[in-house]
């Protein structure tokens, strides 16, 4: 149940690419109070841009805050972990950047900066490699699951838990 | 469905055409269809409180194909 408008992440729970909304899948709100009055959120959706959809399809992405309740610590948010069991990894990719590293963690998002341009998916191929040689990782433990064309990416990585997962991107991120 | 379209939708517009559309291949692999058009227009809702409002509407379109992934882009005011 999404009880106000300032949850900025959200989980759909029903939902077949129909209309643009894929179950299981989690996706960003923008504020908008009139249409949630009424019980819709505007959701970017797989489309890529935000329309407004029924509150009752979407659940709230609980965020890890520290006992401040200041920023989240790095890699809590970044991590969405399947019904499956596999781990979902959010990104935010910098392409032709100057250098192929991870660089820090902004809004949810591990920034992934890689030298190569985003054409015919070189960059979606450099971002896959920088994150598995950051992580130690085997290539085909990572692969893209949305955000093609967006510098906002999904990674799916198998085989490692989530907990796991944190400890390499702490220390990558320390390096 | 989220909600109800009631009556007809006005000034419509193109909006995006053919390879400008950024969802093409998933509309293409979805209904078919060769020259899928993106659209706007002005329709009135009916919502899932029941509240009819004036809204602004994005659609896609093809030939033979109709209108598809009706969805609202925002409410504009009620509609009585």
């Amino acid at each position: 149940m999404i009880r106000s408008t300032n949850e900025s992440m959200v989980r759909c729970l029903e939902g077949d690419g129909s209309d643009d909304l894929t179950a299981g899948q989690v996706y960003k709100v923008l504020p908008d109070a009139k249409a949630f009055r009424h019980g819709y959120l505007r959701v970017i959706d797989d489309s890529g841009e935000d329309y407004l959809h029924a509150a009752r399809r979407f659940e709230p992405v609980s965020q890890q805050r520290t006992k401040d309740g200041g920023k989240a610590p790095e890699g809590a948010d970044i991590l969405v972990v399947a019904p499956s069991g596999e781990v979902l990894l959010l990104i935010q990719a910098k392409a032709k950047s100057s250098r192929n590293a991870l660089t820090g963690v902004h809004a949810g998002r591990l920034k992934v900066n890689v030298t190569a341009a985003p054409e015919k998916g070189k960059a979606n191929a450099a971002v896959l490699s920088v994150i598995a040689s950051s992580l130690a990782l085997k290539p085909s433990q990572v692969s893209l699951a949305a955000g093609e064309t967006d510098p906002r990416k999904t990674v799916l990585i198998t085989g490692v838990t989530a907990d796991d997962l944190r400890e390499r991107i702490a220390a990558a991120l320390t390096e | 469905m989220e909600f109800e379209l009631v009556g007809d939708i006005s000034r419509v517009e193109v909006i995006a055409v053919g390879r400008s559309i950024r969802e093409l291949a998933d509309l293409k692999a979805q209904f078919g269809g060769r020259r899928w058009r993106k659209l706007k227009g002005i329709g009135v809702v009916r919502l899932e409180d029941a509240s009819l409002y004036r809204a602004e509407l994005h659609w896609y379109e093809a030939h033979g194909v109709g209108r598809k992934k009706l969805k609202i882009k925002r409410l504009l005011d009620r509609a009585e």
